[in-house]
């Protein structure tokens, strides 16, 4: 009896602390009405969808690319918030996100369903953010073929491939993932056109 | 009778010869006047001035090269320690002109190693970003402007580069319906302007670079007109690079700074290569279209290029035998 009592009690806090923390973390966000109508029970959204696992392979310190600008990682916000797989819903994050890659791509086309730390392969296991060409070769195969040799893409360091010391540029150091086509770039200055007439390609 | 008249006025001059020796002595011997001076003076200072003036052009000369340079053998009879003093020399001569403290050396040609080159023209995007970082590596002459490298905009649907533009100068490229070909020394294997070269200061050496000694050249161009590929550059005035720009790691053959009327050309950065370093184009390109490797390694990537992909030379039918291949995978 007093036992289920104060597992009531608890049960009890437990549910206005969530409610509370919920509440306080949704206030400061735009579309608080929306996300308390659709997650009315008890539970928190995040909480089915957060894998605390760590990633499957070694995970070093999230390296994102300059163009996102975040400086925590993904799971952080995760936690709380569930996922939707479908690219035009954005709330408050990612709107500045323009998904532009292939045709039926989605978010969880690439980012893990559970762990947001990682990327996801064909079969649903996790792969390290930091190893982003594991990913990108599920579609791109041939690339990463020459990728690995050093034929596609910024190498830097020594020409001699078969020693240390050289080093292939990861997919995401030059590709944006959502819209991975090369940018367009201003040209630097070219030899100054000569004053008489000249005979243009003539060599 | 008159003879011995003479004869006697004669000996009744030479009688009383001291006195009148005594006053011809003091007739030409005139004291310093104020004229006399004035004038020796001035013809002095027209002498030295003169002097002077006449022997300008030869401090000029002794200024810009030393006996050193001025009896220096050729390149393939120098031993080391010559090797080593010219090298001093140079050092000194980057000093006094620019006041940069560079270090020059002389790498010579790894063992078992042909260098060539791989450029997907298909990634190109003609941003020119190789044409200046090389000018920075190679201490080009920015005024008047040195360039090896030449991005030619090509139609599409054409190898012709009669139909190309260098002097392209969009917003933003790559321009749509347009393809960009980077053009330098192709380091051929049987290069025309080798044999053009009357002197013999330009060969082919043991790892396929094509070099240049700036010290035999006589400047003669026969070599940029016997290219194919016009990578040839002349230095028609002094180059002029800023202080702070020099790239103070020299190499003899490679990116030291050159001399008003000699030639110069790409070298695959031979300062950087023969070191194991990539050439400083492949390292800048922004597309990552610039492979770079060793030709006789089966497992480097210019061999894997050259064995899956297609690849093509240009201008082959001239016979030159180039190492550097376009290649491209759309």
């Amino acid at each position: 009896m007093r036992q289920s009592l104060l597992s009531k009690t608890s049960t009890k806090t437990v549910y206005a602390f969530k409610m509370l923390s919920s509440a306080s973390c949704f206030a400061c966000l735009f579309a608080f009405a929306s996300f308390a109508s659709d997650h009315k029970e008890t539970t928190l959204p995040g909480r089915n969808v957060v894998d605390y696992t760590p990633v499957q392979g070694y995970l070093q310190p999230l390296k994102l690319r300059r163009e996102t600008l975040f400086e925590y990682t993904c799971n952080e916000c995760h936690r709380v918030f569930d996922t939707v797989d479908d690219k035009k819903t954005r709330i408050a994050e990612h709107v500045d996100l323009k998904l532009n890659h292939g045709k039926d791509v989605g978010c969880l086309s690439c980012h893990h369903k559970t762990n947001r730390n990682a990327y996801v392969t064909n079969d649903g296991r996790e792969i390290p953010s930091n190893r982003p060409e594991e990913l990108c070769s599920r579609c791109h195969n041939m690339t990463y073929r020459d990728w690995t040799i050093g034929a596609h893409g910024r190498t830097t360091g020594v020409w001699n491939r078969a020693g240390t010391g050289w080093r292939a540029l990861v997919c995401t150091e030059c590709h944006n993932p959502h819209s991975p086509q090369f940018p367009y770039l201003a040209p630097m200055s070219g030899p100054g056109i000569p004053k008489r007439p000249f005979r243009m390609g003539a060599h | 009778m008159s003879d011995k008249n003479t004869e006697n006025t004669a000996g009744a001059g030479a009688t009383p010869p001291e006195k009148d020796v005594a006053a011809g002595k003091r007739e030409t011997f005139k004291p310093l006047t104020r004229r006399s001076f004035m004038k020796a003076s001035a013809l002095g200072a027209l002498l030295i001035g003169g002097t002077t003036t006449a022997m300008l052009p030869l401090r000029k000369f002794k200024s810009d090269t030393s006996l050193e340079d001025f009896f220096q053998q050729h390149y393939d009879l120098l031993t080391t320690e010559r090797m080593e003093r010219i090298l001093a020399r140079i050092e000194k001569e980057v000093k006094d002109r620019y006041g940069v403290d560079a270090d020059v050396q002389d790498p010579k040609p790894i063992p078992d190693v042909q260098f060539a080159y791989a450029l997907n023209i298909s990634r190109c995007v003609g941003c020119r970003r190789c044409v200046h970082a090389c000018v920075e590596e190679n201490n080009q002459s920015r005024d008047p402007e040195i360039q090896y490298i030449r991005v030619l905009e090509m139609p599409e649907g054409t190898l012709d580069v009669e139909k190309s533009n260098h002097y392209y100068e969009p917003d933003k490229v790559p321009v749509k319906g347009k393809y960009y070909l980077p053009v330098q020394c192709q380091q051929c294997d049987n290069p025309a302007c080798v044999k053009a070269c009357p002197v013999g200061a330009t060969w082919k050496d043991k790892d396929g670079i094509v070099v240049i000694d700036y010290d035999w050249c006589i400047g003669c161009r026969y070599c940029e007109a016997a290219c194919p590929y016009w990578a040839r550059r002349f230095n028609f005035s002094e180059p002029k690079i800023p202080k702070e720009q020099i790239n103070p790691e020299m190499a003899y053959l490679g990116n030291r700074i050159r001399k008003k009327g000699v030639m110069e050309k790409c070298t695959f950065c031979l300062g950087r290569t023969r070191k194991g370093l990539m050439p400083k184009c492949a390292e800048a390109c922004p597309a990552g279209a610039r492979q770079f490797g060793n030709l006789l390694d089966p497992d480097s990537v210019i061999r894997h290029i050259l064995r899956e992909k297609r690849v093509y030379v240009l201008k082959e039918d001239v016979g030159t035998r180039p190492k550097f291949y376009y290649w491209f995978d759309k």
